[in-house]
């Protein structure tokens, strides 16, 4: 009698954890990791911001993963900027590049901010040029 | 003949004086911050904060009428939990059909050339446009002027109802009715445009 009550409790009580770990799961999922997501568009920085600058409302690229290529015209501590506006905002710390280098950078991109007329991206880490590109 | 010519000559280059001393108003004295920084909270005692962060706002700041535009992108404010953002973002927003948030307006009473490290306050008369709905705003302001750099700080008190954002019943009680904005610009002078 005792033991099946113990076994009862057993049960419960890892029916309990279960539930509570995927409750968890459900109300805090995992971030987006966007360096590990597919990418679902490739173009050149002066692609992007040609496409981005004439879409007022419902952008087919924002907050979807982007490959863009171009040169690099500014580093301001995490954030790069390409030729023709492309800022992105890097996961890591800048570092083995410089003004003038080409780059292609993954990233999720945000929007286009028209005040500055500028693409946004974030969560952006580099990737090898291609050198096809 | 010669004498018209000269007269001529000179009208060319007080032509070119007045164009260039135009060029270097407009380019030198326009402030621009592309890091500008702007925080919301809607938290309630006893539930899960419910705040988020953009640190990617523009700012642009024009001494020759005060005028100030900043502009947010929607989907760069980043929550702390992904689930909340989500639904910040799909249902409470809709930032696919209202991707922006825009503020125009002019610090009223404010003289560049007066400003410098002391703290001073002011009033920033403007509108702001979330959801496509524009509400007029005066938030007070601090601002001070540290060599290139001009800082503007503020918060304001918005209400969801005010842009048309309805809050579900079942989530009534975890998000406050009231939401404070701050926002930390430092606009960096003569970059020019």
């Amino acid at each position: 009698m005792r033991d099946s009550k113990k076994k009862w409790a057993l049960v419960l009580g890892l029916v309990l954890v279960l539930m509570a770990v995927l409750a968890q799961r459900f109300l805090y999922p995992a971030p987006r990791d966007i360096a590990r997501e597919r990418v679902e568009f490739e173009m050149s920085a002066r692609a992007l911001s040609e496409a981005m600058s004439q879409m007022e409302s419902t952008p087919p690229y924002a907050n979807r993963v982007v490959l863009t290529w171009g040169k690099i015209v500014e580093i301001r501590g995490r954030r790069i900027v390409l030729e023709h506006g492309v800022e992105a905002l890097m996961l890591d710390p800048v570092e083995n590049v410089g003004v003038g280098d080409k780059v292609t950078i993954k990233a999720r991109c945000v929007g286009y901010d028209e005040l500055l007329e500028a693409v946004r991206l974030d969560q952006a880490s580099m990737v090898p040029n291609d050198t096809d590109r | 003949m010669k004498g018209s010519g000269n007269v001529f000559d000179i009208k060319i280059w007080w032509g070119l004086l007045a164009g260039l001393v135009f060029l270097g108003t407009v380019h030198g004295q326009l402030y621009m911050d592309r890091e500008g920084v702007v925080v919301f909270e809607a938290s309630e005692k006893m539930f899960e904060p419910v705040k988020a962060r953009n640190g990617s706002v523009s700012a642009l700041f024009d001494p020759s009428d005060n005028s100030l535009a900043s502009l947010a992108l929607i989907r760069g404010f980043r929550f702390e939990n992904s689930l909340m953002q989500e639904h910040f973002n799909e249902n409470y927003i809709e930032s696919d059909l209202y991707p922006k948030a825009r503020f125009k307006g002019e610090i009223l009473d404010f003289d560049l050339e007066r400003a410098d490290r002391t703290t001073r306050e002011y009033v920033l008369d403007g509108s702001l446009e979330i959801r496509g709905v524009e509400k007029e705003i005066r938030p007070t302001v601090k601002v001070q002027k540290i060599g290139n750099i001009l800082s503007i700080q503020g918060s304001l008190t918005l209400l969801p109802k005010d842009f048309k954002i309805e809050i579900p019943k079942i989530v009534e009680n975890k998000i406050a009715k009231e939401v404070v904005v701050r926002f930390d610009f430092k606009l960096k002078g003569n970059e020019g445009l």
